[in-house]
């Protein structure tokens, strides 16, 4: 967390150096730090990162929308952000989409920034690599000395930072938007629809709700091992992890054969088929979906203007 | 009984894992329409085998399943006109659950029957309300509590409107409120005329449940007779590795007949004749 807070701070200090005063730039890179650490907070106790995502988009509000028309909505707004050059477009999104999930699905605030703090690390050190240019020379808008030369940097890369960053963070916004408004079977159950093959879907089927199941043995073998004090010392833990492993694997397969039984003790012929009933596309949904699609087409055209 | 023959018969049948110590050997029971029947046994006595026998999900070695008069051959469609009359409830709901909601998990069976959409949809509503699980249709399995995962797991085999329930080992894991429920839901259906064949090693459920007890031991089946009947043979009990039921033992020894079920039933008619 404290790693997270710092990278942002230094992508922050880094991006705008040049643009606006020194110390305006620090206060702002200093907040947005201290913000991140606020949030953080939370980040402690977090219970089960597997199923976390599935168990917030059952809850959220939206899922009672029509699947298809959820997955079909933030793909489309994914692709145009990433296909498009535009800082105030994907910073649109961004804003957008976190709208949608904490106000539109009410996903807590907190719940929603945690999640986005997982590629946050990586988008920052990618971010991070791309502003910094090595030359022999000093140039640019900012130079530190390293090594033989200087480590600088220039105009050129701020701004393919900024966009770079601002797409990869509306493109995981869309996703996260998509994940926590639509639980996983749901997305599952529209790519039948797109005449994925059947065997992949069937195997998605199984394989999300054997995540469930395996996760809770796994969690309850790992208490179990902490229990016994599995997780003493270095080798206690070498050791724990691979009978658990060992124990996961021939469970696994246990359970794989009892539930085939159960399966085939149901009529099972090889064709994984269930009934569900329809969640009907609603007009004012459509609307909405409408509207948002409005509102970033007009963020684009006034960016374009202005900037 | 309206009907003379028997809805389920198994014939000598047995069955090994192949590592040795046959899991069931020679067992004959028939099973009649409406019957309340316990399967007692201790742990690796064979129940679930036996079960999975009765619904053709393992072949037995030797022996035949008939149903209603008529030998069930290896062919598929005689397989799945068994497994329509006979369901299994798993004894962990994890094992048998595999749909992400509550609905498409319950329509599974009557999909598989291959039933038109609207005849899947009224069977499912009819189990659903049946087990009281309308309020959670679309919540998938995992966030339901252990008493709910196994009305879903009773509702799956519901909605295939079978003649005949095997339970395996139902109260397993359960409360003592979820399994008062259980056994009002188990009396439920039984009024509208299923026939029950419960596993369990609980005696007094059993005591409390079953009009005909069969026992098994090491693959062997030991007892087939009225439950007073069973319950007083102290010896027989014994080489199961069984005991009796309380309110059964202290009604004996109070010189009770005939003996009640339930201990309240024996606590009314103590008070009575004091
Ligand atoms: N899948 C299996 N493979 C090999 N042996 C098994 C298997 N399932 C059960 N057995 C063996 O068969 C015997 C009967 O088991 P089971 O029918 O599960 O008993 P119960 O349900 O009464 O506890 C036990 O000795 C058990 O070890
Ligand atoms: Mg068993």
């Amino acid at each position: 967390m404290i790693l997270i807070s710092i990278l942002t701070a230094a992508v922050v200090l880094l991006t705008f150096y040049g643009w606006m005063g020194t110390p305006l730039l620090l206060a702002l890179s200093l907040s947005v730090a201290a913000l991140i650490l606020v949030l953080g907070r939370h980040h402690e106790h977090r219970h089960d990162d597997l199923t976390m995502l599935d168990s917030l988009a059952v809850r959220s509000r939206l899922s009672s929308m029509n699947p298809a028309l959820k997955a079909a909505f933030f793909v489309l707004i994914l692709i145009v952000s990433v296909a498009v050059d535009s800082v105030p477009l994907n910073a649109a999104v961004i804003v957008l989409m976190a709208l949608i999930t904490v106000a539109g699905g009410k996903i807590p605030l907190h719940a929603y920034l945690e999640l986005l703090l997982i590629p946050a690390a990586f988008l920052l050190v990618g971010g991070l690599a791309l502003l910094l240019d090595y030359s022999p020379v000093p140039s640019g808008v900012l130079q530190l000395p390293f090594f033989a030369g200087y480590l600088v940097v220039t105009r050129a890369c701020q701004i393919s930072s900024l966009v770079i960053l601002c797409k990869a963070l509306a493109a995981v916004s869309c996703l996260y938007a998509l994940s926590l408004s639509t639980p996983l079977h749901e997305l599952i159950a529209v790519l039948r629809k797109l005449k994925l093959p059947e065997l992949v879907i069937e195997l998605m089927f199984l394989i999300y709700r054997y995540i469930f199941i395996l996760s809770r043995i796994l969690s309850d073998m790992k208490t179990a091992a902490d229990a016994r004090f599995g997780f003493s010392c270095r080798s206690a833990v070498m050791r724990t992890a691979g009978g658990t492993m060992t124990n996961l694997l021939i469970l696994s397969f246990r359970k794989a054969s009892t539930s085939y039984d159960a399966m085939e003790s149901r009529c099972y012929d090889g064709h994984l088929v269930f009934f569900t009933s329809p969640k009907a596309v609603k007009e004012l949904h459509l609307l909405m979906a409408f509207c948002c699609i409005l509102a970033l087409s007009a963020v684009y055209c006034v960016g374009r203007w202005f900037l | 009984m309206t009907q003379p023959e028997s809805l389920l018969e198994l014939r000598s049948i047995s069955y090994s894992y192949g590592n040795g110590e046959p899991a069931l050997r020679g067992i004959s029971v028939s099973i009649r329409t409406g019957e309340r029947i316990a399967l007692l046994g201790n742990n690796g006595a064979g129940k679930s085998t036996f079960f999975l026998c009765c619904n053709g999900v393992l072949k037995p070695q030797s022996g035949s399943v008939l149903l209603n008069g008529t030998v069930v051959s290896n062919k598929k469609r005689d397989l799945a006109e068994l497994r329509r009359h006979v369901g299994i409830v798993f004894q962990d709901p994890d094992h048998q659950i595999i749909a992400s909601t509550v609905e498409s998990e319950v329509s599974f069976g009557p999909m598989n029957l291959g039933l038109p959409k609207s005849q899947v949809a009224g069977r499912l509503d009819a189990a659903l309300k049946a087990m009281n699980l309308e309020a959670m249709r679309t919540r998938p399995p995992h966030y339901l509590s252990g008493g709910e995962k196994k009305r879903v797991s009773i509702a799956d085999i519901l909605a295939m409107e079978p003649s005949l329930i095997l339970l395996d080992e139902p109260t397993a894991g359960l409360d003592c409120a979820h399994t008062v429920r259980l056994e009002e839901t188990m009396a439920a259906l039984h009024r509208q005329g299923m026939a029950m064949l419960v596993s369990t090693h609980d005696v007094n459920f059993a005591w409390r449940f079953a009009d005909r007890i069969l026992v098994l031991s090491k693959g062997d089946l030991i007892a087939d007779a009225p439950a007073a009947e069973v319950f007083s043979q102290t010896a027989l009990l014994q080489q199961a590795g069984l005991e009796k039921p309380a309110v059964f033992a202290l009604s004996e020894a109070l010189g009770i007949h005939p003996i009640p079920r339930t201990m309240e039933e024996l606590t009314c008619q103590i008070r009575q004749s004091s």
